[in-house]
């Protein structure tokens, strides 16, 4: 059982002594664990999340040999194998925000008229920017995702994805782009620069 | 927040209890995996060997090298920057650690130690070389016991054991592969120096690999401490860790 969980031991090290001692990779599940079942609860609901959080652990054990130890937090690169279990459950994360759309928020609208208002403008927008995550190609989302939710730099997205930073870039901008036309040119976006 | 954002933080659930069953799995499949054996390659006891086999005393010593070795750490961006050499910080507990930018003084890194109460003798070497030669005497403590057999051993539970002895080696109780390499003055008995070889990654860095990789191994000895002969290290290249494909 793992008993150090001491921030000051970098994740890179972690990998690199669960090579020898494969325990010690428990003690990246106590720092990530509780992060990636977030990420993959809000794309495809409380039902697979614990499940993948463990596919992800596995796959991120069998692989932790050929981890670079130059980069020494492990929080992207478990996020990009996260974002591929994701990916091969695309058809469940659509269905999920088409569902949404239907249901409407979970808050029941109450209140004052302007309220009232307020939050039928908001659950109009809700309503279209769960369409257009649904109308998104997979990787489009998965870097849109993978970016608003983690905050992640493009170099930091790139690597998790294993795909190239211009790519990141490129897949980002159009991704936005059709948000923001399907909620009728509000940009629901912060246009942060990550690079 | 942006209507994203506030869509994230509404479809995102809170972890359950039940997620320790996932931690569960991976203990199970940890429990199950092979050790890394690349640590053995930098032993010369293993099967190609041609030198001799190490005697008992020597053994100890080589194991305490090489659970070091395997702990190879990566050092951030630094190279080519106005970082200094070396950099040395004493810990509340009164371990100082040691993290090597660019090992080019070892000199002053032992200056610096000696000032804080510890003799240091630190070697640079490339990667691909070792020193051939003993240099110093080892520590009695050191001799673990540890039969080829068992350091060869396939079997989880003996390679446990066998690092749970080496753990409590002096050499590993007073150098240790922890953030860098971490020096603990209170198991430096009066007399006794920190031997300490470093090898460094020659590999030149890009932006895409921004650190310089290296590993190290360290012990202690009453001394004398010979000049390290330096030779060629073949199973340099069995660490893999030295120089990893990317993540992911």
């Amino acid at each position: 059982m793992v008993t150090d969980t001491s921030p000051l031991v970098v994740d890179s090290e972690i990998i690199t002594s669960s090579l020898d001692d494969p325990e010690q990779f428990a003690t990246l599940f106590d720092r990530y664990a509780a992060m990636l079942y977030r990420y993959i609860s809000f794309r495809l609901g409380p039902e697979l999340a614990d499940d993948l959080v463990g596919e992800t652990f596995l796959i991120a054990f069998r692989r932790r040999a050929a981890y670079d130890i130059s980069y020494r937090e492990a929080r992207p690169w478990l996020l990009g194998i996260a974002t591929k279990l994701i990916t091969a459950h695309r058809r469940t994360e659509v269905s999920r925000y088409r569902a949404l759309e239907r249901q409407g928020p979970a808050r029941p609208v109450e209140g004052p008229e302007e309220a009232i208002t307020r939050d039928l403008t908001a659950q109009g927008s809700r309503t279209d920017l769960l369409n257009a995550l649904a109308q998104l190609s997979r990787g489009d989302r998965d870097v849109l995702l993978l970016v608003a939710w983690s905050d992640m730099t493009y170099e930091e997205a790139a690597r998790a994805l294993g795909i190239p930073v211009g790519t990141v870039k490129s897949r980002l901008n159009r991704a936005r782009r059709k948000v923001r036309r399907t909620l009728g040119e509000i940009n629901p976006l912060e246009e942060h620069d990550h690079g | 927040m942006d209507e994203l954002k506030t869509l994230i933080k509404e479809l995102e659930h809170e972890p359950p209890a039940s997620l320790a069953r996932q931690r569960q799995r991976l203990i199970r499949e940890a429990a199950a995996a092979p050790r890394d054996r690349s640590w053995r390659g930098l032993l010369s006891f293993d099967r190609h060997a041609r030198r001799p086999f190490l005697s008992g005393r020597r053994l100890a010593v080589g194991a305490v090298v090489a659970a070091a070795v395997a702990a190879g750490v990566a050092v951030p961006s630094l190279l080519g920057s106005a970082q200094p050499a070396y950099a040395l910080a004493k810990n509340q507990d009164g371990s100082i650690n040691l993290k090597i930018y660019e090992f080019r003084d070892p000199e002053r890194i032992e200056k610096e130690l000696a000032a804080w109460g510890v003799t240091a003798d630190i070697t640079y070497l490339p990667l691909g070389k070792r020193c051939g030669n003993d240099r110093a005497p080892a520590l009695a403590g050191d001799d673990f016991g540890a039969t080829e057999k068992e350091l060869l051993s396939d079997d989880a539970a003996t390679r446990a054991r066998v690092r749970e002895r080496l753990e409590k080696s002096p050499s590993f109780q007073a150098i240790r592969p922890e953030d860098g390499i971490t020096i603990y003055p209170r198991h430096i008995k009066p007399g006794q120096i920190a031997m300490i070889e470093v090898m460094e990654n020659p590999v030149t860095p890009t932006a895409e690999r921004p650190g310089a990789a290296w590993q190290f191994s360290g012990r202690l000895t009453t001394g004398p401490v010979e000049p390290c002969d330096v030779v060629a290290d073949p199973s340099a290249g069995d660490i893999g860790d030295a120089t990893p494909p990317p993540g992911n």
